[in-house]
């Protein structure tokens, strides 16, 4: 597939944004879809505070050299005379690596060594198609045709099976990481997530009477999801109200950011203490086959404001959530002739936040001519051993192997032993 | 007190369940054309031969843009004057709404099922400019044909090409995206135990067609760049010795679509759809031998399956979709959308569908959103299917480009009226059945009054009231698990 790139990345510009909006999610912003993988704890309402893993998913292929800079690389500035980063500009830059500069909003996060920066990450073997990649990355599950993503595996072993199960929120796009035998779903919040009238003192309560009876002999799956239902409805008013609260601790948002928006209704579930175990956002456009400098150094920025920003809304629950990041592949060595990058393989990975041992962890491949997998950064980790680690040192109760069937690994270190 | 009219049902239980399952939801007008038959046998047998629906077909006059040809949408795209998404949206809303008024309702329930076996999502960008057209010349001319005929016109579909990355497939760089899916996903499927070799075989005997994907969309056959030369796939060799290969293409599809590990995974597939998510096995085996003996004939095997005894024992077994949910319960309110355009009823459709849990035409793999029916359940949907269904059961609401009956023509001609019977009258009408004792008692609940209530103040009369009682009882109906279930 070395033809053709330019085409299989209009396609991918068109069908993702044209499937969101037309599913009524306004993709200019940041976030093209944002969806929450969630369990709660079966009975434990407000009282849970088990650990929170949140994926976002850099959709469009982000470019790992360009945020993780391999600096000490001749081949890089050569293959990049109009595009690259110098030395000068990084933040944190060691003998091998340093970061975009436009990751500022972060540097405290970085220096007190919460952020984690892995690179020469990706698929075992190369593909740059974007909607195969993804479907691979999200299913993690190469040789089977079970079509099961990872999260719903995730949630499948956590023994809680309470009504919150898998929610997409911002778009109704179910993404595969999520699609499997466990029940998903999609909202874009919490607040209609109640029982009709619920505002109406007289009506509200008799409608919910009238379904509690109704439900109550209805019969196994029907009756069964009815009453869980109406435990969602009570628990469904908390969350929305700690959302009409706003972002907490003087946490800012960028303003008008989807990612922002997405996160800000993260941290409100997650400070309603419902339990929460999984959520997945999936922020969009990192396509950059076009002037790639400034688009770049934008998307990093408002990333890092909006992760920031998340950190400070969560407060002492903080110590609770890592965050991960994922995207499809990395892109080319090589500028392309509009200052862009066109699909590439090996990828930078980053992980944030609670359990994170913060610096720069590569068994890196070099870009020596040799070392390059046609044109691009080789992959040496295997990116489902970077989701492995986080789930064994922060969710001892799943098991790796059930959700990365076959993997074989080794440890990276960039995550404390729980 | 005589028995009210309109409170008894009027098709036998056997009619009422066949009707529940191969249509979008019952209505008056669906009643009066099971009644026109002798039989719901009879009945069936006209629908099977889907003959002219003017109703139906009105509808593409709403969404003008979907008869623009494919080289016009993309240029129209490539302008900004009409996205991808829009055509998508309009197919979407188009198929919706014909699902609401067609009288062919069996064929319209075919046409979803193979759409979503054969499945392209709408506005995806290699191949939406071709996507009406995979609607009106592979899917629905096949959908009551054989299947056979069914597979070749989809597989070899420009839509098709474009969205498995077909048109990437050539002699000197295979891609094997749709060789692979048409074993794993249209064909014999993964137990049948083939190989890599297999794959590459499978996509080498597609290679040729082209699509102009994000040029012009010009679509087309090239031999120059069409492997030639013996192909091996599961055992059978084809020596595809021409250099035009559509021939030893269709010979291969032909072979594959009467495999019987084909036969038996459409068999199971109709069964998951029409009988359990469970079907016993020896309906799916009955099916299976019928598909095979008919040579595919998708007709001889619904025959097959409404005559199975699987099928008659499986009453109130499936839950609905959320696209089934809210179509069904527009057709049980007899709302009838009669045009399209901003703020239009038929909006909500799409709109309702996604917010409830599914987006229709929009599921992301080729694989096609489950047919299991339990997947859909979550306590989620629920929530949001009781809400959307107080919403519609609102017997006073604004329907802009659509009908609905007068809240005066809902009530029956009688007074004083019995609570009971009201309920009752609202049950036959909206679903064809008379109310369960749990429903008539949850109508009292959510009225605060006693279930033995007779309506006989002149107050209660009064239209205001009276539309407001019946928007309560209609909630009730619409909510209770039965109306869940199919």
């Amino acid at each position: 597939m070395t033809d053709g790139h330019d085409a299989s990345c209009a396609d991918y510009g068109v069908s993702r944004r044209n499937l969101l909006k037309s599913a009524g999610v306004l993709a200019m912003a940041g976030v093209t879809t944002s969806m929450f993988g969630d369990v709660l704890a079966s009975t434990a309402y407000g009282a849970t505070n088990g650990n929170i893993l949140i994926v976002l998913s850099l959709r469009g292929g982000a470019d790992g050299m360009s945020m993780m800079v391999p600096h000490a690389e001749p081949a890089y500035y050569a293959a990049r005379p109009n595009i690259n980063v110098k030395k000068a500009q990084l933040m944190g830059a060691d003998d091998t690596f340093g970061l975009h500069p436009s990751f500022k909003p972060l540097e405290e996060l970085w220096n007190s060594g919460r952020m984690a920066a892995i690179h020469a990450v990706g698929l075992p073997t190369p593909n740059r198609s974007h909607f195969e990649a993804m479907e691979l990355v999200e299913d993690a599950d190469p040789g089977s045709s079970e079509r099961i993503g990872w999260l719903n595996r995730v949630i499948g072993c956590f023994t809680s099976n309470d009504v919150f199960d898998g929610i997409q929120v911002g778009s109704t796009v179910m993404p595969t990481s999520l699609i499997g035998p466990e029940p998903s779903f999609a909202t874009s919040d919490f607040s209609s997530l109640s029982a009709p009238w619920a505002d109406n003192v007289d009506l509200g309560p008799r409608l919910r009477s009238m379904l509690a009876t109704m439900y109550r002999d209805a019969g196994t799956v029907i009756g069964r999801a009815g009453q869980e239902a109406l435990a969602l409805d009570r628990r469904a008013g908390a969350i929305a109200d700690e959302e009409k609260k706003g972002p907490q601790h003087g946490a800012v948002y960028p303003q008008h950011n989807e990612l922002g928006k997405a996160l800000a209704s993260s941290a409100a579930l997650i400070r309603a203490g419902v339990g929460v175990r999984a959520i997945a956002v999936d922020f969009g456009g990192w396509d950059h086959h076009v002037d790639i400098s400034w688009r770049i150094s934008s998307q990093i920025e408002q990333m890092s404001k909006c992760i920031a920003a998340f950190l400070t809304d969560l407060g002492t629950h903080a110590s609770r959530v890592t965050i991960v990041t994922l995207s499809e592949f990395g892109r080319r060595l090589g500028q392309n002739g509009a200052a862009g990058l066109d699909h590439g393989y090996g990828n930078a990975v980053f992980a944030f936040g609670a359990g994170v041992k913060g610096g720069y962890y590569a068994n890196w491949p070099t870009l020596s001519a040799g070392k390059q997998v046609d044109g691009d950064l080789a992959v040496t980790i295997d990116y489902r051993s970077v989701l492995a680690e986080i789930l064994e040192t922060r969710f001892p109760e799943v098991g790796v192997g059930t959700v990365f069937p076959g993997l074989t690994r080794s440890s990276l270190g960039f995550m404390s032993p729980y | 007190m005589p028995a009210v009219p309109g409170t008894q049902p009027r098709l036998s239980e056997t009619a009422q369940h066949l009707v529940r399952r191969f249509t979008y939801g019952y209505n008056r007008r669906l009643e009066a054309d099971v009644l026109r038959h002798t039989s719901v046998d009879a009945w069936l047998e006209t629908q099977v031969k889907a003959g002219p629906d003017p109703d139906a077909d009105a509808v593409l006059n709403w969404f003008p843009r979907l008869k623009d040809s494919p080289a016009t949408a993309w240029e129209n795209n490539k302008a900004e004057r009409y996205g991808g998404w829009q055509y998508g949206d309009d197919l979407v809303k188009y198929s919706l709404a014909r699902r609401v008024v067609a009288t062919n309702q069996v064929h319209e329930m075919m046409v979803d099922f193979w759409s979503n076996l054969l499945h392209i999502p709408v506005g995806e960008g290699s191949s939406f400019p071709w996507r009406m057209h995979y609607d009106t010349h592979a899917i629905r001319p096949h959908a009551l044909g054989t299947y056979r005929a069914l597979l070749r016109a989809a597989v070899t579909h420009p839509a098709m090409s474009g969205y498995l990355s077909n048109h990437r497939n050539t002699k000197t760089q295979i891609n094997e995206n749709l060789g692979r899916e048409l074993l794993e996903l249209y064909t014999v499927g993964r137990t049948a135990g083939y190989t890599e070799d297999d794959v590459k075989g499978s996509a080498r005997l597609l290679t040729g067609f082209t699509v102009g994907v994000n040029k012009d969309f010009a679509a087309g056959y090239d031999p120059t760049k069409h492997h030639v030369g013996p192909v091996t796939v599961m055992g059978r060799t084809f020596t595809n010795a021409a250099a035009d290969g559509r021939a030893e293409l269709n010979a291969y599809l032909d072979w594959l679509a009467m495999r019987p590990e084909t036969a038996a995974r459409i068999a199971r597939r109709l069964c998951v759809r029409f009988i359990r998510d469970d079907p016993p096995q020896s309906s799916v085996d009955a099916v299976t031998r019928t598909y095979l003996s008919s040579g595919s004939d998708i007709t001889a095997c619904l025959r097959t399956l409404v005559r199975d005894p699987g099928f008659l024992a499986s009453k109130f077994q499936k839950a609905r979709t959320p696209a089934e949910d809210v179509l069904a319960t527009q057709r049980a309110c007899d709302i009838v959308p009669t045009g399209a355009g901003p703020d239009s009823h038929v909006n909500s459709f799409s709109w309702l569908c996604s917010w409830i849990g599914q987006a229709p035409f929009q599921w992301p793999r080729p694989d096609g959103s489950p047919e299991q029916s339990d997947t859909y359940l979550s306590p989620a949907r629920l929530l949001r299917g009781w809400t959307a269904r107080s919403w519609m059961a609102n017997a006073n609401g604004e329907v802009k480009k659509g009908t609905r009956p007068l809240p005066r023509d809902l009530v029956p001609p009688v007074w004083p009226l019995a609570l009971e019977d009201l309920v009752h009258h609202q049950a036959v009408m909206m679903t064809g059945r008379r109310a369960t004792t749990e429903t008539v008692n949850g109508v009292a609940t959510l009225m605060a009054k006693a279930p033995s209530h007779v309506f006989k103040a002149e107050w209660e009369r009064n239209e205001g009231h009276m539309t407001w009682m019946l928007t309560l009882v209609r909630t009730a109906i619409l909510s209770a698990p039965e109306a869940m279930l199919r």
